[in-house]
């Protein structure tokens, strides 16, 4: 089943497309990581899933129910947090809680087994706005767990935290597929922090998506290499005049960036390419893949077909 | 609907909102405790309600409590970006809005309520220090009755309030337009001017003052109606950022 579709989701602001074409496919069951730079459309794209905002094209379903026409029906399993936590300072964690179950008439119990769920039973009866910023982003997403929905969408959770509060935060995603038997869609600007939770990864810029795949398909379909070397500048330059991605590390370092499969075959080509040309490699390393790795290969490449493009 | 209703009052409580909702119907009391103290004359019941306390209200009081109510109500939520979550709930939207509307109607007859009973009280008091004596009878059907035809008459501002507060995030806006929605019936009222008897923050004056206090009241009605008709669909459709 999939938890999560859209297609061809457009918005323009002013003139100025800040999502465009751009099509998510999350199965159910996974912990999604939606990541892109600040401004990349994250956040437009999360209020278009949740309908709080019309898209100027295309469509959004929820657990195949469309948004725009049954939207009751979308949202009957959704739990969501959208930039920062919206609570009402003026009132008790508790009462935040109790006022979202009165409105999804769920039973008295809830707040409870929610407040548990996310550690805050203590500080339920405080006013919010004594919460530390920790606090109130669990006491949010605990609230989106009010009626155990299928799927929960949490924009940027981990802003604000301190370590130990992201360390926290991180094993709680990881663990709510498992604990709500659902589906979370987490939006990062930090790819690390992503890489750790994520089973499935879409990769936006500029309002695009430009990729959507499995974590693990993704990185290990790139490679990277390092070259150790004299002349390093000079090599690097010689590799991408022969169509290699090289990049210049340090004085006597250079790191080769290799997509698909024949990453070991690259390399090998690459240091024939440079002993050929005179110069001395001394060492020839694999270097651990991660998320940073593929968004900046398909920030070229997305890079690359916009300059066909124009 | 109920219990989007209750969530609405509930939001309320601790807020500003409730603490203005009882303040703002203890002025006109005041104002009649001091006249009625410092007198040298008996005051009537008929006279400190009609001629003093109902027409305060009607004028300056109710307006500038609705701007303020609306105001502060609208802010509740857009202070803790309320809006991001309770309108991705799987609820109506029009039945958000129309439960923040009933509640703010309900308040403001309970704030005219209070008005009237705070009134009472400090007359009361004012007659006891000022060693006065009030005469006649309480006009207690008549004050039901106009105070009934003054809220009628009232619902088209306070929809038009509302539409306003509700949509721009700013308090600016909403209080600015209450204020000058205020100023102008001030004015008509200063000037005795016929022109703008339909303007809806004049219609509560109207009532009190015209040989035919239904037509004004039914006007409040249908022009509250309209407004709150237009609102829902405005805001149910509205992208809330």
């Amino acid at each position: 089943m999939i938890a999560v579709e859209t297609q061809s989701l457009t918005k323009n602001y002013a003139g100025k497309t800040v999502v465009n074409n751009v099509a998510l496919l999350v199965p159910e069951g996974c912990v999604y990581g939606f990541v892109g730079p600040n401004g990349a459309g994250k956040t437009t794209v999360m209020r278009m899933l949740l309908g709080l905002i019309r898209p100027d094209c295309g469509w959004v379903k929820l657990f195949d129910h469309d948004i725009a026409t049954d939207r009751l029906s979308a949202l009957a399993n959704i739990g969501a947090v959208i930039e920062s936590p919206a609570l009402y300072g003026h009132l008790t964690g508790r009462a935040n809680l109790d006022l979202t179950r009165t409105l999804l008439q769920l039973p008295s119990t809830e707040p409870d087994r929610v407040l548990d769920l996310v550690d805050l039973r203590a500080a339920a009866g405080q006013k919010v706005a004594t919460y530390s910023l920790g606090m109130k982003q669990r006491l949010a997403i605990a609230r989106t767990l009010l009626g155990s929905p299928r799927l929960l969408l949490l924009d940027e959770p981990t802003n604000g935290l301190d370590p130990d509060g992201i360390i926290a935060m991180r094993k709680f995603i990881r663990d709510l597929p498992d604990r709500i038997g659902g589906t979370v869609f987490v939006s990062s600007h930090l790819l690390a922090e992503v890489q750790q939770v994520a089973d499935y990864v879409g990769l936006m810029q500029n309002g695009q998506l430009i990729v959507q795949n499995r974590v693990e398909a993704l990185i290990g379909g790139i490679s990277n290499y390092q070259i150790e070397m004299d002349e390093a500048e000079r090599g690097t330059d010689l590799l991408k005049s022969a169509g290699f991605d090289a990049e210049h590390v340090l004085n006597s370092v250079l790191l080769l960036c290799s997509q698909g499969s024949d990453g070991r075959y690259q390399a090998a080509r690459a240091n024939r390419l440079l002993v050929e040309a005179g110069l001395e490699v001394s060492a020839l390393t694999p270097q651990p893949t991660s998320l940073e790795d593929i968004y900046r290969a398909a920030l070229q490449q997305q890079n690359h077909i916009d300059r066909i493009a124009a | 609907m109920i219990s989007l209703v209750y969530t609405e009052i509930r939001k309320l409580n601790g807020s500003l909102a409730l603490l203005l909702a009882v303040v703002a119907p203890a002025f006109p009391a005041m104002l009649v405790m001091l006249s009625t103290a410092t007198s040298d004359r008996s005051s009537a019941w008929s006279a400190i309600f009609e001629s003093f306390m109902l027409p305060i209200w009607a004028l300056f009081l109710m307006p500038m409590t609705v701007a303020a109510f609306t105001t502060l109500m609208a802010q509740i939520e857009y202070q803790a970006r309320g809006w991001d979550h309770l309108l991705a709930l799987p609820i109506r939207k029009w039945q958000v809005f129309a439960a923040k509307a009933l509640v703010l109607l309900v308040a403001l007859a309970a704030m005219t309520t209070l008005a009237l009973v705070f009134t009472l009280v400090g007359a009361f008091l004012g007659s006891l220090i000022g060693g006065n004596t009030l005469t006649g009878q309480l006009p207690l059907a008549k004050l039901l009755n106009l105070s009934g035809l003054m809220l009628a008459s009232a619902f088209s501002f306070v929809a038009l309030q509302m539409w306003v507060a509700f949509r721009f995030s700013s308090f600016v806006a909403s209080l600015s337009f209450g204020i000058g929605g205020t100023m102008v019936a001030l004015a008509v009222a200063m000037t005795g001017t016929r022109q703008a008897d339909w303007f809806p923050w004049v219609l509560p004056m109207k009532v009190l003052s015209a040989a035919n206090p239904a037509s004004f009241a039914w006007a409040g009605v249908a022009g509250g109606l309209l407004v709150l008709i237009l609102m829902l669909f405005d805001l149910s459709r509205r992208n809330f950022r």
